[in-house]
């Protein structure tokens, strides 16, 4: 079956990144592929209140924000800091968020901490148009289930079907 | 929050909203990917001028912890944080040799409070090569001149990082 052509005019993107030149290369590539609304902070502490005010108001039926896009080393707060916030938050539609950790470290156990931290996606940095459509896709085609126990709550870090020889201790509830 | 392990499936308003169908993989507009792709041509033309401010910052800070002990720790600090940025845009930018320079530099410098004389000498070689690479133009693997420049930061490694010989 063929696939229809996606049109980002609805979709809302957080860009956070305090360093100017990615944050401005990453807002171009999305309004050239689209994207109805890009909000860019430098500080995460700016995110925090507009997610803040976003839960308050989204009751009422309000745009929210789709998917955040942050850089992982940023001052004072990180994007670790804003993923485990994220995460953590009382409103459903602010903890489920997709976020997507973008980041110069390369290294595996970097990539597993922001997987451990929550993100649906890490981009590492060089950026591609085709590295970050992949990871846009990824979210909006492909939503992972979030696992929530006593020491994680994100989505679900397993992406491949391992067969196990114990039962399946989790139970599925759809929200 | 349970103490038992829960899966939970947020609902996707996303997928519908922009016009796609569940299980079946969409599209988007190949003149868009064109359109970004040379958005990213565009930013990468005025890099080298933004790029150049930090730099120029690396420079001073180079110099401040090679003449001031005091303030030492705090300007390699401001050099592991400048590189980390610079490593991830170069190749960005189409600056492979510049991201090169930085992620070694980023590493060197790592954790690094009390550097040698020796140590504060292969900061300032990095910092030499990144400032070559740009005023030079080295885009790519930068050819000739970008393996001299390769060439030349190794040896400085080779030189300064090995341990002292009395």
């Amino acid at each position: 079956m063929v696939g229809s052509t996606y049109n980002f005019k609805a979709l809302s993107v957080l860009l956070v990144d305090d360093a100017k030149p990615m944050a401005d290369l990453l807002g171009s590539i999305l309004k050239e592929l689209g994207v109805g609304k890009i909000t860019t902070h430098a500080d995460a502490k700016k995110s925090m209140d507009l997610l803040d005010s976003i839960a308050q108001m989204q009751a009422a039926g309000t745009p929210v924000v789709d998917i955040v896009i942050s850089d992982w080393r940023m001052e004072p707060i990180s994007g670790v800091d804003l993923l485990k916030w994220i995460r953590n938050h009382p409103s459903d539609g602010i903890r489920f968020m997709p976020f997507i950790m973008l980041t110069a470290y390369s290294d595996n156990a970097r990539v597993m901490a922001a997987r451990d931290a929550g993100a649906n996606e890490v981009l590492a940095k060089p950026v591609s148009v085709h590295n970050l459509v992949r990871r846009l896709l990824s979210v909006i085609e492909n939503p992972r289930p979030f696992v929530s126990c006593p020491t994680y709550f994100g989505p679900d870090r397993r992406r491949k079907s391992i067969p196990i020889n114990f039962p399946d201790r989790r139970k599925t509830s759809p929200r | 929050m349970s103490d038992k392990p829960q899966m939970i499936r947020p609902r996707n308003t996303m997928l519908e909203r922009l016009g796609g169908r569940p299980g079946v993989p969409g599209k988007i507009d190949a003149s868009l990917l064109k359109k970004a792709e040379d958005r990213i041509a565009e930013v990468g033309a005025t890099y080298p001028d933004r790029v150049k401010i930090d730099l120029e910052k690396l420079v001073a800070l180079a110099g401040q912890a090679a003449s001031d002990a005091d303030r030492r720790a705090e300007a390699i600090t401001s050099i592991n944080l400048i590189v980390h940025e610079i490593r991830g845009e170069g190749a960005t930018f189409g600056y492979p040799l510049l991201t090169k320079f930085a992620g070694s530099l980023f590493k060197f410098t790592d954790g690094l409070t009390s550097p040698t004389e020796r140590q504060l000498a292969l900061i300032k070689a990095h910092v030499d090569a990144m400032t070559l690479v740009v005023k030079s133009g080295i885009k790519g693997d930068g050819g000739a001149i970008g393996a001299e420049v390769d060439q030349m930061l190794a040896i400085a490694i080779e030189k300064y990082a090995a341990p002292h010989k009395p």
